[in-house]
């Protein structure tokens, strides 16, 4: 079927990470413009640094701080640099392995064309002004000079290094996506926009289930015939609503309740109105107040809530506002 | 010591959007998997399944796939967010423990995102990598790099790789293509796609009495190697070698090897860490490069390998599967026929 339901959605990832350990070590190296790395009990130095060996799982001998010189043991070229990425125009990706270093660090090479990058040429550290300790302190890694051993860092030095407190490494990012419901949502959300509710019934164990799945979650079985269920049912459970939270439609509290449609074998969650919190029990019949129709659409919001049974005649309308 | 065998698979790829869900693209695959065992859903105690919710964005939404799996009565359910073929190692470990006679592993995969890329950023070091933006490609070019600069590849070799998945493109050709992350090209890149598969195994006294031709699970291991790129030598495979030695794979004429390889360098570097003593095709099925429905791939490896044994035409066959960047978890299956 080519025209399913399709939405756009947008999740976002957004984390403060705090640090501990080596990271809070090596992210405090890199606000004072230092390169930190930690030796194994085998002498062997790694940067960025680690707490305990990833292999033997050993305790390491202790941390050192490296010089901003290094060889590039690998590296691609990023043609078109996105937004956010650590330099608006084109620039290396490579790994870099510190003077002193048994690995190697992941980072950019800073060079006006791809030519100019070669796996074994010398780079050496370019620090930004304003640091805070991140990875980005470190703006790139650029060619060294030649003769020239430290030009962009300070040397080696055996100063005491004090770790930052309260360090965080925020992540903002966004994803976008298309949600698409399936082919019995589908269905199920066009029929909502005419203001009918359809279920399902399976052909193999009979349930009913509102909305109608594809295959049931019970037996398999399937496709389900598809029911025109009403639009009066009983709350099986509810729940009062305190907590003001995004996107929030109601005037707190309110009150989220299972509602099983008169017919069907399971319930759904939708809001309840025109009912005090303290009034509403399990048991109570409920029947749906629909929007306006010129607002009526493909969503469970085409049903602006259930409230309690107040007619003896059909389904109830747009009273309630 | 009871043996377990695959007794029957399945699975389909999507290319574009046809608007199923995931039940809707998970059902029919589960149903030609256990019609092609034979095996009744009574026997199977066991499930294991394997998605990622981070590729279509629905939090939860992984529930609405269970629909297409057995639901009642209750058995032991086991989800991971991972290829589905350490889904299926799980469950082997749960038959070889006597769990159940039979066990149904599935993965499913509908990448939704605008950028699939800035997804698979997610599973990288949030503290010093994430924030450089890495790409998966470019990551994979730092592999793809090392293996070149060691003397042992080419990008010749990679463009031969990506004219046997992708019908004979003229290998010329390819070479002339624009780098994405050099030094890979877009067509050495996969083609991401939608997917599901289903794999019925089985313990020997219902292997034996299921409708087809059983694929022994002869051995089956993973290895997984440090997350810091800079602390591996990405030009060899150290655990995939490990795997290999410990399920004898040099000493073993193979039949079949189906690969998990999104990108066309990683072929080379598994088959040649794999050290096996003598392969007769490799990747029959058509492998990743063409058709990456991810989290489902290193699954679809295994079901393929399995169902050459079970069509008879292989003897011994090995399902390779990997997790991480540049190779980073690799697991083995080897199956053979009685």
């Amino acid at each position: 079927m080519t025209d399913a339901l399709r939405a756009p959605h947008e999740v976002a990832f957004s984390y403060k990470r705090s640090v501990a350990g080596a990271d809070q070590l090596f992210l405090s190296g890199l606000a004072r413009a230092e390169l930190w790395g930690s030796r194994g009990a085998d002498g062997r130095v790694t940067v960025p640094p680690v707490d305990w060996d990833p292999e033997t799982g050993a305790e390491i001998d202790g941390f050192v701080r490296l010089g901003g010189r290094g060889v590039v043991r690998s590296w691609t070229w990023v043609g078109e640099p996105r937004p956010g990425d650590p330099s608006p125009h084109p620039f290396a990706l490579a790994l870099v392995q510190l003077e002193g270093a048994d690995t190697a660090l992941l980072h950019i090479v800073d060079v006006p064309d791809e030519a100019v990058m070669h796996t074994g040429m010398a780079v050496c550290a370019d620090w930004r002004a304003e640091r805070r300790g991140g990875i980005r302190d470190l703006r790139a890694f650029v060619p060294c000079g030649a003769g020239d051993d430290h030009p962009h860092g300070p040397p080696p030095a055996p100063s005491p290094l004090e770790l930052l407190a309260d360090l965080e490494v925020v992540s903002q990012m966004v994803l976008h996506y298309s949600y698409e419901p399936g082919l019995a949502l589908t269905e199920f959300l066009r029929a909502l926009s005419e203001r009918r509710i359809q279920g399902g019934r399976c052909p193999g164990c009979s349930g009913v289930y509102v909305p109608p799945h594809s295959t049931c979650p019970a037996c398999r079985s399937g496709p389900m015939d598809l029911l025109e269920m009403g639009d009066r049912g009983t709350v099986t459970s509810y729940t009062v609503v305190h907590i003001p939270f995004h996107g929030i439609t109601m005037d707190l509290p309110f009150v989220c309740a299972w509602v099983r449609l008169d017919g069907a074998d399971v319930p759904f969650a939708h809001l309840l109105g025109e009912v005090p919190a303290e009034e509403v029990a399990v048991g109570l019949r409920v029947e749906a107040v629909w929007v306006p129709d010129e607002d009526l659409a493909p969503t469970w919001e085409s049903i602006r809530y259930f409230r309690p049974v107040t007619t003896t005649s059909g389904g109830a309308t747009h009273e309630g506002a | 010591m009871t043996r377990v065998a695959v007794v029957g698979a399945a699975s389909e790829l999507v290319r574009g959007r046809d608007g199923r869900n995931d039940a809707e693209l998970l059902a029919p695959v589960v149903e030609r998997a256990l019609r092609a065992s034979g095996i009744s859903p009574s026997a199977i105690d066991v499930l294991g399944t394997a998605s990622s919710e981070f590729l279509n964005g629905v939090v939860g939404g992984v529930m609405g796939a269970f629909d297409a799996i057995p639901g009642w009565p209750p058995r032991t359910h086991s989800h991971l967010e991972a290829d589905g073929a350490f889904a299926l190692y799980e469950c082997w470990v749960r038959l070889m423990a006597g769990e159940s006679p039979a066990a149904l592993v599935c993965a499913f995969s509908r990448p939704r995102a605008d950028d699939e890329i800035a997804v698979l950023g997610l599973q990288l070091d949030p503290y010093v990598v994430a924030p450089l933006g890495p790409r998966v490609a470019s990551i994979a070019a730092l592999q793809a790099r090392a293996m070149v600069d060691s003397g042992r590849f080419s990008e010749t070799d990679f463009a031969s790789v990506v004219s046997a998945r992708r019908g004979g493109v003229d290998v010329e050709y390819l070479l002339r293509q624009p780098y994405v992350a050099s030094p890979l090209r877009s067509l050495d890149c996969s083609t991401i796609c939608s997917g599901a598969a289903a794999v019925v195994l089985a313990v020997e006294e219902v292997a034996n009495g299921s409708a087809g031709r059983p694929a022994w699970i002869a051995g089956i291991h993973h290895q997984i190697e440090r997350h810091s790129l800079g602390a591996r030598d990405l030009s060899t495979s150290p655990s995939l070698r490990c795997v290999s030695d410990r399920l004898h794979l040099s000493e073993l004429s193979i039949d079949v090897l189906e690969v998990h390889a999104p990108f066309s360098h990683q072929e080379l570097l598994i088959v040649e860490s794999l050290h096996a003593g003598e392969v007769a095709s490799v990747n029959p099925s058509g492998g990743a490069l063409p058709a990456d429905p991810i989290m489902v791939t290193g699954l679809l490896r295994i079901a393929s390998a399995a169902e050459a044994i079970m069509r008879g035409v292989a003897r011994r066959a090995v399902g390779h599967a990997t997790n991480g960047p540049c190779l980073q978890h690799n697991l083995l299956c080897l199956m053979e026929s009685d």
